[in-house]
């Protein structure tokens, strides 16, 4: 029987110490349901939302915050003076089931700090996924938090109950990670991500012939990356996404602008603003290698390594490439209007299918959906355009920037000297 | 020329009998500025009015017409379009069908630069938004009898169209979504969902069931764990009520200060 003083104890600490944690997505699983409990919407959803305006799809929680690392930027560190506690696997599971059966959330997301051992860590974590798949007949969504060093064997038997696997390096500089986190190394995340990619490789060949083949993490991997505890630079942090995109395959890398919530020589001191804006612009950058059609090196050029604050990665590479345009609305490639800046995805995909019977003007454009304010500046269109003149102007990021961003002017002012 | 106005009862087999008419009259002129629009619509003194009267054979034959002019797709799209709330809906999906007849074969429904086409393909994304807030923002609570219960209030008619969502997700338990703004509610048994008017549930005594003895203890912990996630370093109230307006909180748990009763008001 479940004790429910100690229990809403538990939740509230161990919920706690979990939300550093970025990720809470619950996309990319499909999972059906035959008269069990929960399946696993291919988009995912979003059940409520922090009010820091994060979402909250995933009931993420520490099984303990005790754990045998000291590492500076983690709030469960060994030497951090904080209340301990553990959950049973029981207590997950009815936490679990029940907050899924009200439509509170997606499903689980576990991590934990590090008891006894990673091996033994692992071990628990996957006796609750298991639990919940084969006792409780539960299909929702489970994302397990891979712990840095257990044996591979338990990671590949995790992959099996979970939709998603995750590691977090959190120091994206190999320099950085051996300053706050010395008893870790790069290398203890990426040999469990290279497990798991080649895993969901050879499982997914193999179910081509055997249809029986068990699915093995389908929502593939994740990690995350902690920005602005150490002096790395966004060229850094831009080149290391990248390689977990091209080479480890994973389906997402989160960006978290670091919390100072730790008095420690090494970090941050506590009081210093969460980079924000940074971590907005880094993952701008993301979406740009990811469903623009950029490349890493052409998001940030050689002499620069750090992304402007006050204007977007996009809208910083046109005006770096302004030999480029303008181009045509009605005869660009896809790929062209990906580009110009104030159009996103959708309005380019609109403009496309639209063109095909129409020939468009920059009303049509701004009614799809377009931020025509700074797209005017890069287009031709059908009618005549008298922003085209300004394309060569030296002052036009001026302008552009002073024009569209005023939601993070305060933000802005207050952040600046951090990075310059 | 003065405007021509169709008007019908509002349903929509009104509507179809109204677009059937306006082609048997040949109304569907350039020259015409045609509406049609239903009986509660505000007059205007400057137009001609007709009342027509609902004729499902008339409306039968349109529909058929859409469907071999669209597909099942194309006609679940427009649809959806259709649950869209506001006045000038039936002129829209008027330009839509006349748009289309006048582009058949071709598929119309990417032709954004025409009026009428972007309005219903922003229609379709309210809507279909509105259907995924509702996805998200139903809170169940147990009753004694072990069936899940929720309130909610929706700004478009969608109940019906994710009732197959929570049949699936939840197979294995009986629940009841109301729709508190409309008075109805639907009603899964375990085998099949079926809709039920909310005074109906009131002559079968729902709102007089004892919650669950769990339910209150459950409640409190979605709450404790919705303000543990909470970062207060990074507040930011706009983009909080941008994703979670405030016109939903009414029903949603982790917004209530003390455990929701599981009884569905009575206004």
């Amino acid at each position: 029987m479940i004790n429910h003083d100690r229990l809403q104890n538990k939740l509230t600490i161990l919920a706690d110490a979990a939300k550093y944690d970025v990720s809470c997505s619950s996309s990319g699983g499909k999972r059906d349901n035959k008269g069990g409990l929960g399946n696993a919407s291919k988009s995912g959803i979003c059940h409520t939302y922090t009010e820091d305006g994060r979402c909250v799809s995933l009931l993420k929680i520490l099984l303990s915050n005790h754990c045998i690392y000291d590492c500076a930027y983690c709030v469960s560190r060994s030497s951090n003076d904080v209340e301990r506690a553990a959950f049973t696997v029981e207590e997950v599971v009815a936490l679990t089931i029940n907050f899924y059966r009200r439509n509170y959330i997606e499903g689980l997301f576990l991590s934990s700090g590090i008891f006894k051992n990673p091996d033994h860590t692992m071990s628990r974590m996957i006796l609750i996924a298991k639990k919940l798949r084969e006792e409780e007949n539960f299909h929702g969504y489970i994302h397990l938090k891979t712990i840095p060093k257990a044996a591979p064997e338990l990671i590949r038997e995790a992959g099996l109950y979970a939709d998603r696997l995750s590691i977090n390096m959190e120091i994206p500089t190999p320099s950085g990670l051996a300053k706050l986190a010395p008893e870790k190394d790069h290398q203890d995340m990426i040999a469990p991500m290279k497990t798991v990619r080649d895993e969901i490789v050879a499982l997914k060949d193999m179910r081509k012939t055997i249809k029986s083949t068990p699915k093995f993490a389908p929502a593939g991997q994740s990690t995350q990356l902690i920005v602005g505890a150490t002096a790395e630079t966004d060229r850094q942090i831009i080149d290391v996404a990248n390689n977990c995109y091209k080479k480890l395959q994973l389906k997402r890398v989160y960006y978290s602008g670091y919390v100072p919530v730790l008095e420690d020589s090494r970090l941050p001191a506590i009081g210093t603003a969460v980079p924000q804006v940074r971590e907005h612009r880094l993952y701008q950058a993301d979406w740009l290698m990811r469903f623009y059609g950029f490349q890493a090196d052409e998001i940030l050029d050689r002499q620069s390594p750090f992304l402007d604050l006050d204007i977007d990665p996009k809208l910083a590479w046109a005006l770096r490439h302004r030999h480029q345009f303008p181009i045509h609305i009605q005869y660009a490639p896809l790929e062209m209007i990906l580009r110009v800046p104030g159009i996103g995805s959708k309005s380019a995909h609109k403009i496309v299918a639209a063109r095909r019977n129409e020939r468009l003007t920059l009303e049509h454009i701004r009614k799809m959906g377009a931020a025509v304010n700074r797209a005017k500046y890069f287009i031709i269109t059908n009618e005549h355009n008298p922003h085209l003149h300004q394309l060569d102007d030296l002052d036009l990021k001026q302008r552009l920037a002073t024009g569209s961003h005023s939601k993070y002017k305060q933000a802005l002012s207050g952040q600046m000297p951090l990075f310059t | 020329m003065k405007d021509v106005i169709l008007r019908h009862d509002g349903s929509f087999d009104g509507f179809l009998s109204a677009v059937f008419t306006a082609y048997e009259r040949k109304l569907i002129k350039s020259d015409i500025r045609l509406r049609i629009t239903n009986t509660n619509a505000p007059a205007d003194l400057f137009a001609r009015s007709f009342e027509l009267t609902t004729d499902p054979e008339k409306a039968q034959r349109v529909w058929r017409r859409l469907h071999a002019l669209w597909g099942a797709e194309g006609v679940r799209y427009f649809l959806k379009g259709a649950l869209y709330d506001c006045t000038e809906r039936d002129t829209v999906l008027l330009g839509v069908i006349r748009h289309s007849i006048a582009n058949a074969p071709r598929s119309v429904f990417t032709d954004y630069a025409h009026d009428d086409i972007l309005t219903l393909s922003q229609w379709v994304k309210s809507v279909q938004r509105e259907m995924h807030r509702m996805k998200a923002f139903v809170r169940f609570a147990k009753a004694a009898d072990g069936i899940y219960c929720a309130p909610v209030a929706p700004d478009f008619d969608v109940l019906p169209l994710i009732a197959p969502f929570f049949a699936r997700r939840y197979a294995d338990q009986r629940w009841l979504i109301a729709d508190m703004r409309r008075q109805y509610a639907v009603y899964y048994d375990l085998t099949s969902t079926t809709l039920l008017a909310l005074d109906e549930l009131a002559i079968q005594g729902w709102e007089q069931q004892n919650v669950d003895a769990e339910e209150p203890f459950y409640q409190r912990l979605w709450q404790d764990y919705f303000r543990a996630t909470n970062i207060a370093e990074r507040a930011n109230r706009r983009l909080h009520i941008q994703h979670m307006p405030l016109r939903y909180w009414r029903y949603l748990t982790e917004k209530q200060h003390a455990p929701k009763p599981i009884t569905t008001e009575k206004k």
